[in-house]
């Protein structure tokens, strides 16, 4: 086992920039979502609803198994890629969402914590905030510790897509998803 | 009205408003999707994965070209200069810690079917 700090492979130091200048754009904040584009098909970034809050993992033994919590929302988020989602079937089957967390309202989280979700100085989750009156008033996040793997017919045939991000909130998802799977290497701080 | 890059010919009727739409390359049948960046009607050029083309509706031109790794690069361009701090350990601690507060019944049930 090497004893040597691995460095990021992605330019740790754009991506960082990428994520707070974002973050702390105006245009961020107010237009997180797309509102006008909801006729087009599944894309990287949309929020769908599957009516179920089961989650399929492996346990602390290997075995196949359902996790379930209370806040597992039965919203999802679609973390695979948009070009395998375009392809067709027969050559792309699968794809990727993670779960939607309900973390609840305003009462239910202090001031510190919303402010550190909204700083997006975490790394393990995304957060999301309310897109429609559906779920006003509700925080979320996106776990990306639970990826789970999705066959893409039950996206186009069973999933009901929510809500659409902008180009600035998929460009955050994107920016925060590179960072979680490729971020610096931790072991020794 | 006619759009050419390399190979491809496009005939912007070929566009649908919505979905996703198969057409032919040189007898191969590729795929194209749209969505929409800063408000701009586009479509996103089959090829290889890492490489996207955006063809602009409105001009029919090609208005970016770039990887995904330096579309997030060259998304600096579009905001204003903050700070520098990718990750705060007090942040992932803060929000580890509500995870865990608003975490409630949590279980998990294996599936009948063992492994072998």
């Amino acid at each position: 086992m090497t004893t040597e700090r691995w460095p990021p492979v992605y330019d740790a130091k754009e991506l960082a920039t990428t994520i707070n200048k974002l973050v702390d754009s105006n245009q961020l904040k107010s237009h997180f979502f797309d509102y006008h584009s909801h006729d087009l098909g599944p894309c990287q970034g949309d929020i769908i609803w599957l009516a179920t809050n089961q989650i399929p993992v492996l346990d602390e033994i290997g075995q196949p198994s359902i996790y379930e919590d209370d806040f597992c929302s039965g919203y999802w988020m679609i973390v695979g890629n948009t070009c395998d989602i375009a392809r067709n079937i027969n050559n792309v089957e699968w794809t990727q969402i993670i779960p939607l967390l309900d973390l609840g309202t305003d009462n239910e989280i202090n001031n510190n914590e919303l402010a550190a979700l909204m700083r997006y100085r975490h790394s393990r989750r995304f957060y999301v905030p309310a897109w429609s009156n559906e779920v006003s008033g509700h925080h979320f996040v996106a776990d990306f510790l639970k990826p789970v793997t999705i066959h893409k017919t039950a996206l186009f045939e069973v999933a009901e897509i929510k809500a659409k991000l902008s180009y600035y909130g998929w460009m955050l998802l994107h920016s925060c998803l590179v960072r979680f799977l490729a971020r610096d290497d931790g072991r020794f701080d | 009205m006619k759009v050419f890059f390399g190979d491809y010919e496009f005939g912007l009727d070929v566009f649908p408003q919505t979905g996703l739409k198969e057409y032919k390359n040189k007898g191969k049948t590729e795929v194209q999707f749209r969505r929409s960046l800063t408000g701009t009607d586009v479509t996103s050029v089959p090829g290889y994965c890492g490489y996207t083309e955006i063809l602009d509706f409105s001009t029919g031109q090609i208005i970016v070209a770039f990887s995904p790794g330096e579309l997030v690069r060259r998304s600096s361009q579009f905001v204003q200069d903050v700070s520098m701090l990718p990750i705060s350990e007090e942040d992932e601690e803060l929000i580890d810690n509500l995870i865990a507060r608003r975490s409630k019944n949590r279980r998990i049930q294996p599936l009948k079917r063992r492994l072998k």
